[in-house]
């Protein structure tokens, strides 16, 4: 049984309201086997989520609460991003609103997959569970100072000294300059740039058909 | 495991008996608290409307139905559903 279906299997379908379900229900309730939701999709989906394996590595290492939201919401946005582009605007907006740009771009980190992908990339690098702990979360935490988020609009000259800047000011153990579809050349180009910019990193390349990630990782201590 | 009841098709004067019985009020359009003031999401902050609501048991959390709230719900009190 799909966790949609055991999910669906608790949901009531039509029902006949009444003064005396309510109460029947709010005896339930009180003893805590009940909840009442305006669309029970929006509680499939969310739990759903927490189902997932990525979910489950990351939750190992991180103990933040607003991480593991933001985390959560970047998931959720992947699904949406698919599925209902209403919903997507909304919780982007509500994301937004409560955790900042910042936190956007965390849950957009998430969404995009690059989670998956850093953490094969700081695999290599990471000899212990504390320093992969340590990794994630001051990725997370400095994503303003540790990720460039290529678009096609970008100006490549602009972009390429932002993140040299940022490169030369915190020595960051892993910085990354990502991009999708058709923004894909212009962070190729900011990447060459970039490389002749800096010293003392080594580069990896993660590449699909749809997307591309440069991780500049540290080879040199600061 | 909690039982969940869709109750987007609940009359909403019976919307509004239930958030009374949990000892909140209703001007029909939002929960309100019983000093009448607008009842604000634990998450988001925004006013819940009576017609997008999502009630938790326990503490009885009454929650705006979006998903960052009901992500962060889960987040802070685990899978209760």
């Amino acid at each position: 049984m799909s966790s949609n279906d055991a999910i669906a299997g608790m949901i009531k379908g039509v029902l006949s309201w009444t003064e005396d379900k309510i109460k029947e229900y709010l005896t339930k309730f009180k003893h805590r086997d009940l909840a009442f939701i305006e669309d029970p999709q929006t509680i499939t989906l969310a739990v759903e989520q927490r189902k997932k394996s990525e979910w489950d590595l990351f939750k190992k290492y991180i103990d933040d609460y607003d991480l593991r939201v933001l985390f959560q919401t970047g998931l959720t946005l992947r699904v949406l991003e698919n599925t209902n582009k209403d919903r997507l605007e909304s919780l982007r907006g509500r994301i937004l609103k409560k955790h900042g740009p910042k936190g956007l771009h965390i849950a957009q980190f998430v969404q995009n997959g690059f989670f998956g992908k850093y953490i094969g990339n700081i695999l290599e690098r990471a000899s212990t569970p504390e320093e992969l702990k340590s990794g994630i979360k001051n990725l997370l935490n400095n994503i303003e100072k540790t990720c460039l988020f290529v678009n096609v609009r970008d100006d490549v000259e602009k972009r390429s000294q932002e993140a040299i800047i940022k490169i030369n000011a915190n020595c960051p153990e892993t910085f990354i300059i990502s991009s999708i579809g058709s923004a894909m050349k212009k962070c190729e180009k900011i990447k060459e740039k970039v490389m002749k910019g800096i010293s003392g990193y080594t580069i990896e390349l993660y590449k699909t058909d749809i997307k591309e990630i440069y991780f500049f990782n540290r080879s040199s201590p600061t | 495991m909690t039982e969940l009841v869709p109750i987007k098709d609940m009359p909403q004067e019976l919307k509004i008996m239930l958030v009374k019985e949990l000892g909140y009020d209703s001007d029909g359009t939002y929960v309100l608290l019983k000093n009448g003031e607008k009842h604000l999401d634990r998450y988001t902050g925004e006013p819940v409307r009576i017609d997008n609501m999502a009630i938790f048991p326990g503490s009885t959390i009454i929650l705006d139905n979006n998903l960052l709230s009901i992500i962060s719900f889960l987040e802070e009190f685990g899978d209760v559903v």
